[in-house]
């Protein structure tokens, strides 16, 4: 039954946040009449809008397999820190777990999946990026090179 | 990607259906779910969407969206996608309307979304077998007078 029907895609798009400032141009969106506001006359029959992305979808035959052995992560879910260069990390399984790690820093994410590890992983290395970039922190040697690597992948905010 | 900018994920959702209003570009999101129940498997949700809101994207992009069966980590389906941002005083919106999205059993899946080759987030979902009622019917029998 699954394999009878390919999924679509009805429509994508991607763009800016919607804005709150509401119909500034008076143009073409609400106008004042005798102090209030009309909404613009809705258009039920045209369809869906022209989409500004492509979008292509493939069967599981010709995609790479999922949990590949080696990955690139940019998804440090830090609202601080952003993610300059990917992480190149490597994928391995340990008796039931997935271990994902660093090799350049000796870092390692171990979880049930792929996506655990790599939440692990990113735990892991947000704390250590913070902990190596505090003010009051005086590390050696060892601890001064995996905080040059780090930020050569990862800087502060600035946005 | 290119040179263009890693982007963070500031949130990712699925649900029914996002709709854009037209004059603000504001997106609506109509029934969000984590958990679908089927009476029988393999089943496809017939509509479906999913809507991720970026931080930092700036440029030509190939997004890849996975929908991934956690049970064995295999493949189900992998949908590609290629986007200019533009504006990047904003945040980014990217909103995808489905339809036919196949699951082939029970269990946990996901949503993983990549950019270019690098792994950006994802968002869990459930696919949970429904008992039919006591007599095996899904819809009430009509009463006759």
């Amino acid at each position: 039954m699954a394999a009878a029907a390919a999924p679509v895609v009805t429509s994508a798009a991607i763009s800016a946040s919607g804005k709150s400032a509401l119909f500034q141009d008076s143009t073409e969106g609400a106008h004042q009449l005798a102090g209030a506001v009309v909404l613009p006359r809705q258009h039920g029959d045209e369809g869906y809008p022209a989409s500004n992305v492509r979008v292509e979808i493939l069967l599981p035959a010709y995609a790479p397999n999922p949990r590949p052995s080696k990955l690139l992560f940019g998804g440090l879910q830090d609202p601080d820190l952003q993610v300059l260069r990917a992480i190149p990390l490597e994928v391995g399984v340990e008796e039931s777990a997935v271990v994902v790690s660093w090799p350049e820093i000796d870092e390692f994410g171990s979880g049930e999946t792929l996506s655990c590890a790599l939440d692990d992983f990113s735990h892991t290395v947000r704390e250590l990026y913070h902990h190596l970039y505090a003010d009051d922190v005086r590390p050696g040697a060892d601890l001064l090179r995996v905080r040059k690597v780090l930020g050569e992948y990862i800087e502060p905010r600035t946005k | 990607m290119g040179d263009a900018p890693i982007p963070s994920v500031v949130a990712m959702l699925v649900c029914d259906q996002v709709i854009a209003e037209q004059g603000t570009n504001k997106k609506s999101l109509i029934g969000v779910f984590e958990v679908f129940h089927a009476f029988g498997f393999p089943t496809m949700i017939p509509r479906i969407s999913i809507y991720v809101k970026l931080a930092d994207a700036f440029g030509k992009y190939h997004f890849k969206l996975r929908l991934v069966k956690l049970k064995d980590e295999s493949l189900v389906a992998e949908i590609g996608i290629d986007a200019d941002v533009t504006d990047s005083a904003h945040y980014s919106e990217l909103a995808l309307n489905m339809g036919n999205l196949p699951f082939p059993e029970p269990g946990k899946y996901e949503f993983q979304l990549y950019a270019g080759d690098v792994y950006l987030h994802r968002v869990t979902m459930q696919a949970v077998q429904a008992q039919l009622p006591q007599g095996g019917s899904i819809w009430p029998q009509p009463q006759r007078p």
